[in-house]
């Protein structure tokens, strides 16, 4: 066999450089940066020296969630499908879900943060579960709170809920 | 650009699209009078669409109006939509239909033919035509107005009249008519149909035109009916894919 002379040496992944606004560098598997649609398109035109990517929009601490969660699905994506070829009862969408439900349980900032930059990056189930999660913080809000919230500048002409 | 503080955030609007539909009608309501662009966005027919599909309106349950008010009937009575899950009414909304709508409502002096097409019940001249996406269908026998009514915003409003205006006379002795109600997925639009039956002798339909309304526009045309028709069955999911019943 070829890499026999030295067995304890996998052949290296291919990997991918992010790099945040604040000008951290994080190394990737390439699976994991194609979780972001954003970054598959256009990969395979890409260099394979020249993948590394600047992410003006996230911050470092934000793209260590992001990149925490693409690893994450990543994996539980293979052992679910490697369950499944084995035919070998699993719960591993559940414990999915469950662990999605722990991940983006997190202070408003950070879910928004998160929102950003899973839209920025085109992610589209992570995109997915924060603005669940955003709507379950909102649906009971008044429109002055959303207002608010979201920076909006009220330009309605009736407001029947503005003496609520 | 979208511009994120620590504090406050400004959403694109793709994200505001995806974030309204998840929200419950409820919210939708109130979110209307946060600003014009999430008005219109609420208000827009794909929205409304998308919200639609989105949840699992696929469990349909039957769409009854509440037996209660088949009881004797008072001048004014109040009417109840429910929907009728395993053996129990649930979900009573209260048919708030607006002042022009409740005209002739009630009437006991008519002398009451149950109809198999209408559908009517006792002396209340209103009846469900059919349902479908959430809206309901609503016929007036007395006043021949039809309703579409959301019981999820609570939003009514009645067709404009038809101006084929078919009544019994020049020797016709029988009118009967059927109305159909429908999405139609071809022109994206919700549909109602009338067929009227004109006939000369019993048993013998002689004519029977045939009116098609369509919400985008409010309006009714004439169309091409084939054969006479006696019974509609409205049903929001026909057993029709890619052009045949199946």
């Amino acid at each position: 066999m070829k890499d026999s002379f030295n067995p304890s040496i996998e052949p290296p992944k291919k990997t991918v450089t992010l790099v945040s606004s604040d000008g951290y560098d994080f190394e990737v598997e390439e699976e994991v940066a194609l979780e972001s649609q954003v970054i598959k398109d256009g990969f395979e035109d890409k260099a394979v020296d020249d993948r590394e990517y600047l992410l003006f929009n996230v911050h470092s601490d934000t793209l260590e969630l992001i990149i925490k969660y693409c690893e994450k699905h990543v994996s539980s994506r293979k052992s679910i499908s490697a369950a499944a070829a084995s035919s070998s009862s699993s719960n591993g969408e559940e414990a999915l879900k469950e662990w999605d439900e722990h991940f983006i349980s997190v202070d408003t900032n950070t879910l928004y943060d998160i929102l950003m930059a899973a839209d920025y990056l085109n992610i589209k189930s992570l995109l997915d579960l924060a603005i669940q999660k955003v709507a379950d913080t909102i649906h009971g809000r008044s429109p002055e709170q959303i207002r608010k919230k979201f920076n909006i500048e009220n330009d309605s002409i009736i407001d029947p809920w503005a003496s609520e | 650009m979208a511009i994120i503080t620590t504090s406050n955030v400004v959403l694109p609007e793709d994200v505001v699209f995806c974030l309204l539909l998840c929200l419950p009608v409820a919210s939708l309501l109130r979110f209307k009078s946060v600003c014009k662009s999430w008005r219109a966005l609420i208000e827009s027919s794909s929205f409304v669409n998308r919200h639609h599909f989105k949840d699992d309106y696929n469990n349909y349950s039957l769409i009854v109006m509440n037996p209660s008010a088949f009881g004797r009937p008072a001048p004014n009575p109040d009417l109840y939509v429910s929907l009728l899950s395993g053996n129990s009414l649930e979900a009573s909304v209260k048919l708030d239909l607006p002042d022009c709508c409740n005209v002739n409502l009630y009437n006991d002096s008519i002398n009451v033919v149950m109809s198999t097409c209408n559908r009517t019940f006792g002396s209340i001249g209103l009846s469900i035509v059919a349902s479908c996406n959430g809206i309901v269908c609503l016929y007036n026998r007395f006043s021949s107005d039809i309703f579409l009514w959301n019981p999820a915003t609570k939003q009514a409003r009645v067709l404009s009249k038809s101006p084929f205006p078919y009544q019994p006379e020049d020797g016709y002795f029988s009118l009967d008519i059927c109305i159909g109600f429908g999405f139609d997925d071809k022109s994206n639009d919700y549909k109602v149909v009338r067929f009227f039956s004109l006939c000369k002798q019993p048993n013998v339909p002689t004519q029977s035109p045939a009116e098609a309304y369509n919400l985008s526009t409010d309006s009714w045309n004439i169309i091409d009916a084939v054969s006479p028709v006696i019974v509609i069955l409205s049903d929001p999911k026909a057993p029709y894919r890619n052009g045949t019943y199946c």
